[in-house]
């Protein structure tokens, strides 16, 4: 039991569903069970499906992960980073067009958007492969905004932005909370909201436990009203030792303080100080949860050569683990739904970019190609898709080895369910103060973040009606003349 | 209670005690405690200040339940009063340090601690010296020395609140192993910029920011060093320039003294916009190491950073409404920013609540933070000095609001322990030591990191050690932000900022556990506790466990935890012997449980 709060979730949701259906209180029909109402919302959740965000710390440098390549975007692209001292030509933050050495030739995609052709870093090739083979696409500078904006009303103030633009903590809380003031402090995210409309269909222990599972540390995006984020480890839950009264189990090897500590962290009175509080909710959820999990997963060895050892390998690993449990049928865990969190930092490369960009996008690639072959070893690579997000992309100007905070940023979303081997959104004019540029080659979003995270929702089963309670502000986006990025067949 | 960070989200709810606050039952209630609020103190300066101001707690306004207390402080503290006032101004303490605190008062403890000078002799810098690190063999290496020495200061170092201080400057300030790559010492460079937090705690707000900005970790972390002046499309580094900002002094938004946002027609006013943070990378420019990186020379370290002009921005520049003369050097016109952004009236709230946070309780009233912006912004003394950290630091201690036992009730106040504080809390409380302090780093072992003393390692894995480590904060935003709320339960709908909990989950609180319970019985390699003084007292179980609820706890551990503690530890009797092998003696096992299980309790959790 997680601390009393299920049961009044359960009551408080039966009873807002029940208003919502029109059926008041105790005249209510009481066979009505919440799963029922669950069909009943607009949330179409048969069949398992998981979405996985990958978040770029940092801020990635988009330009140098998705290189302008066509002739005239390479040499507008070169003006701006093939600079700097003459003494120090190494480290400019530029990649050739035509450099043939396997570790610097670069590998064009094949799908042009407009004129505009764009190639991969070689540390990416598995990624590119996948781009071909129709698994991945690219979604084209999309960041925060707060209404579709034009530079025009950009420049003319006419248009409201979104507040604290490149700051790290700021933009990357914006990204995951899905609102308009989800700057640091925020406490809900849209993957948990979206959680919480599954929930509806799915009330039980385990679906508010294990709707939202996270590999690398708190996130806001995944903490919902009623859905609670579960933390995992790269080799899974982590057990508390020494709770227990098994002959196993020893407190310094003495009976009378293996009992004590076990009735101290199992069967404590819930304190009423809020930080307290907090501190047993968690205790408690690392106890109660561990066993479950722990049980249901398989080793690791399981998927076969799939996955590399590198920090962001690891997290997508345990999460095809995690996969693998939810979704084989008569699964215990008992989830429909899964919203999975992985990160890797490091992205806020003001300095050293090519030494440090490439070994992060090699460990990109490796995840993201690992985890596709683990979700297709499972049959569930049209159930599962997966996409990056950013603080922000960065500047195109260079500092010499680096680049600075932008805003816009292009990201990949990649799984059977994608139609991918596409560009979606719209290509940006590379320039200082442009068309799509507000300074320093800074990109103007022209994908919202709300429009994207609609998009994954959508595909999720997320009703349109439910859309405005996971993403309170796409409403400002649904105007005539737009629509969702075409990422899902569906 | 706001965060200033978080302007635009609704009003949080003000906080209805006369609803909210349900004591716990099993607790001790502060009755006890506040009617040993015996005398009024003498009237000093910082008295007066508490005299006059009304009480409002951590976490919001006024409180029925506390009004009616008297405003000054006992003469003396009580134990319990000198524990809690330890774990804020230490890491807890030994009992002859609780009792030294009764015996001197707290603001006579504070006059001697904020009175001793900084000792180079314990540096970091000498102790690597002393140990062998100063070695090529060093180089380019991640780990070497850097926990060890770290660690020692932390558990060991007598000037608990210089060290105490600089460990939360370090939480502001931050510099992290992890972007220090590009200094070929960087191990050194780490514990260098530890031993500058050190120097520099006890001056001023301005030397201070004038230490770190030219230090060469930070340079180096923060990219100023090596950015050069623009050349054709090439720009100078923003890096510096903008966190400089948001993070070292001024923060996003204009902000009341009190802390709380500023607004223009309901709109939070920003601070600065991207073209100042374009202005002050031109300025920053053209800084680098003041000598090459030689190991006959590691003092490069510790020297600030050089400029010869040849990079730096030439002619006049502008900052904000600031004109920068072109005859300005480089030293003048970063010293002209800095003065800038020293004296703008965010940094007494914007710093001062931060301090606040890190020492006394996650979410100060705003009343309390503007008692510190105050003496942030005049020391009171005749010289009206600004920034002065010493007073800054006595004034956030000796507020009533950290002071007040009855504010310990308040279901918002306080401080979730991090795991840091919670390994530091135990060495301390326990006498850990290097049982070879001074041997030297041990190359014949053929280990890529080979161990020195004090070899605790790095501790930051999540599931395997503590999730945190000193110096290896994930980036310059810390482990945690101030304004983080926590994301469940009565902090998230009442929008209690709680940084700590941002490293709070199911992996980090298992982890730990595992953790403390095999460091508590075995140690940690050459890193032992010394348990024995409480052989005699661990006879009686009521005895040991009152006496590490106080040192653990002050006093907070909850009657029932306590009667657990104590009827399960009286059961333990004579030695444990395996295979032959003397595993604790009676004493040792009572001793190893009742802190363990204590350590596991929330009351020990949550600092108060």
């Amino acid at each position: 039991m997680h601390m009393n709060q299920l049961p009044n979730i359960r009551r408080r949701e039966f009873l807002r569903r029940s208003a919502a259906l029109g059926i008041t209180g105790a005249a209510g029909p009481l066979a009505l069970s919440l799963s029922a109402m669950g069909e009943a919302a607009a949330a179409d959740a048969t069949g398992y499906k998981a979405l996985v965000c990958i978040f770029l710390y940092g801020g990635n440098d988009h330009d140098n992960t998705f290189i302008p390549f066509d002739d005239a975007s390479h040499s507008n692209y070169e003006t701006f980073r093939n600079v700097g001292p003459e003494e120090e030509k190494a480290s400019r933050i530029y990649w050739e067009k035509t450099a043939t050495d396997s570790s610097k030739k670069l590998t064009p995609l094949s799908t042009l958007i407009d004129t505009r052709q764009y190639a991969v870093q070689p540390a990416m090739s598995n990624l590119a492969s996948l781009f071909e083979s129709g698994t991945l696409g690219v979604l084209l500078n999309v960041g925060p905004l707060a209404a579709p904006t034009t530079k025009q009303q950009y420049d003319a103030k006419t248009v409201a932005l979104p507040p604290k633009l490149f700051s790290h903590n700021d933009q990357f809380s914006l990204w995951q909370s899905g609102t308009l003031d989800g700057v640091e402090g925020s406490t809900k995210g849209w993957g948990g909201r979206m959680g919480d409309i599954f929930l509806r269909g799915n009330n039980t222990e385990n679906a508010a436990h294990f709707t939202a599972i996270n590999a690398s540390g708190n996130a806001v995006f995944m903490s919902g009203t009623n859905i609670l984020p579960y933390q995992v480890s790269t080799s899974g839950p982590v057990a508390i030792s020494s709770v227990g009264l098994g002959n196993n189990i020893s407190v310094y090897g003495r009976e009378s303080c293996k009992t004590a500590y076990y009735d101290l962290l199992k069967k404590a009175s819930i304190p009423s100080h809020w930080m307290e509080k907090e501190w047993m909710r968690v205790l408690k959820s690392s106890l109660d949860n561990q066993a479950i999990v722990t049980a249901g997963i398989n080793p690791e060895t399981s998927f076969g050569n799939a996955f590399k050892s590198d920090p962001l390998s690891d997290q997508l690993k345990i999460i095809a683990r995690l996969i693998e449990f939810a979704s084989k049928s008569g699964s215990t865990l008992g989830v429909k739904r899964q919203v999975f969190f992985a990160s890797l930092g490091g992205f806020d490369l003001h300095d050293n970019l090519m030494a440090n960009h490439s070994r992060l996008l090699q460990y990109v690639n490796d995840a993201m190609s690992g985890f596709y072959a683990a979700t297709k070893q499972l049959g569930v690579a049209d159930k599962v898709t997966t996409f990056t997000a950013s603080d922000f992309g960065r500047t195109l100007s260079s500092n010499g080895d680096g680049s600075d905070h932008g805003w816009g940023s292009h990201h990949m979303v990649m799984g059977d369910a994608v139609v991918g081997k596409k560009f979606w959104g719209a290509a940006p004019t590379l320039a200082d103060n442009g068309p799509d540029t507000v300074g320093q080659g800074r990109l103007l979003p022209s994908t919202s973040v709300d429009e994207f995270a609609a998009a994954l929702a959508r595909w999720m089963g997320v009703g349109e009606s439910d859309l405005a309670t996971v993403l309170p502000n796409y409403k400002a986006f649904q105007v005539p003349g737009r629509t969702l990025p075409k990422i899902f067949g569906v | 209670m706001q965060s200033p960070d978080a302007p635009t989200r609704p009003e949080p709810v003000a906080l209805d005690r006369q609803k909210s606050w349900t004591p716990n039952p099993d607790a001790q209630t502060p009755s006890a405690q506040v009617q040993t609020d015996r005398a009024p103190r003498p009237a000093t300066a910082t008295s007066s200040a508490l005299a006059g101001a009304a009480l409002a707690a951590c976490g919001g306004g006024g409180d029925g339940n506390t009004t009616n207390l008297p405003t000054a402080l006992p003469a003396k503290p009580t134990e319990t009063e000198a524990a809690r006032f330890l774990m804020q101004a230490s890491f807890g303490g030994t009992y002859a340090q609780v009792q030294e605190v009764v015996s001197k008062g707290f603001e006579a403890w504070l006059d001697v601690e904020l009175n001793k000078p900084w000792k180079e002799d314990n540096s970091n810098y000498n102790w690597f010296k002393d140990h062998g690190y100063f070695d090529a063999r060093t180089l380019n290496t991640q780990n070497m020395g850097v926990d060890n020495s770290l660690w020692r200061k932390l558990i060991t170092d007598p000037h608990v609140l210089r060290v105490r201080t600089a460990y939360a400057l370090s939480q502001i300030f931050v510099v992290a192993m992890n972007g220090l790559g590009a200094i070929i010492w960087r191990n050194l460079a780490a514990v260098c910029y530890m031993d500058l937090l050190e120097k520099n705690a006890f001056g001023t707000y301005e030397d201070l920011l004038k230490a770190i900005t030219l230090s060469p970790p930070m340079g180096t972390y923060l990219n100023m060093k090596g950015s050069r002046k623009a050349t054709g499309k090439s720009a100078p580094d923003e890096n510096y320039a903008r966190e400089v900002m948001q993070l070292f002094s001024i923060g996003l938004y204009k902000l009341n003294p009190d802390g709380t946002l500023a607004s223009s027609n309901k709109k939070p006013v920003e601070t600065y916009s991207q073209q100042n943070v374009t202005e002050l990378a031109c300025i920053f420019t053209g800084w680098r190491f003041s000598s090459n990186e030689d190991p006959s020379k590691l003092d490069y370290l510790n020297q600030p950073m050089a400029n010869d002009g040849k990079y730096f921005t030439p002619g006049e520049k502008q900052f904000f409404d600031q004109k920068v003369p072109s005859s300005a050097s480089p030293q003048e016109a970063l010293n002209q920013v800095l003065k800038y952004l020293a004296n703008h009236p965010n940094v007494g709230p914007f710093i001062g609540r931060q301090l606040i946070q890190r020492l006394v309780c996650s979410n100060p009233s705003p009343a309390y933070v503007a008692r510190i912006t105050k003496v942030f912004n005049n020391d009171g003394s005749s010289n009206k000095v600004r920034g002065n950290l010493k007073a800054v630091l006595k004034a956030i201690l000796m507020d009533e609001e950290a002071r007040k036992p009855a504010l310990t009730q308040l279901n918002a106040y306080g401080k979730l322990k991090e795991p840091i504080y919670r390994l530091a809390q135990w060495g301390r409380t326990f006498k850990a030591n290097s049982t070879n302090p001074d041997a030297q780093v041990d190359w014949t072992t053929g280990a890529t990191v080979p161990p020195g003393p004090w070899d605790m390692g790095d501790l930051s894995d999540d599931a395997k050690g503590l999730g945190q480590a000193p110096m290896r904060s994930p980036s310059v935003f810390n482990f945690y932000r101030p304004g983080y709320v926590p994301q469940q339960g009565a902090l998230a709908t009442n929008s209690v900022t709680a940084p700590e909990f941002q490293i709070c989950n199911e992996v980090t609180v298992a982890a730990y556990l595992n953790f403390m319970k095999v460091m508590i019985e075995q140690g940690r390699k050459d890193i032992q506790p010394d348990y024995s003084p409480d052989y005699e007292l661990a006879k009686d179980p009521t005895a040991l466990v009152n006496r590490y609820a106080l040192l653990l706890t002050a006093g907070a551990l909850s009657e029932t935890n306590k009667n657990i503690i104590i009827g399960a530890i009286a059961q333990v009797k004579g030695d444990r012997i395996s295979n032959n092998m003397l595993l604790g003696t009676e004493a040792q096992d009572r001793i190893r449980a009742t802190i363990l299980m204590i350590i596991a309790t929330p009351e020990y959790m949550i600092q108060k």
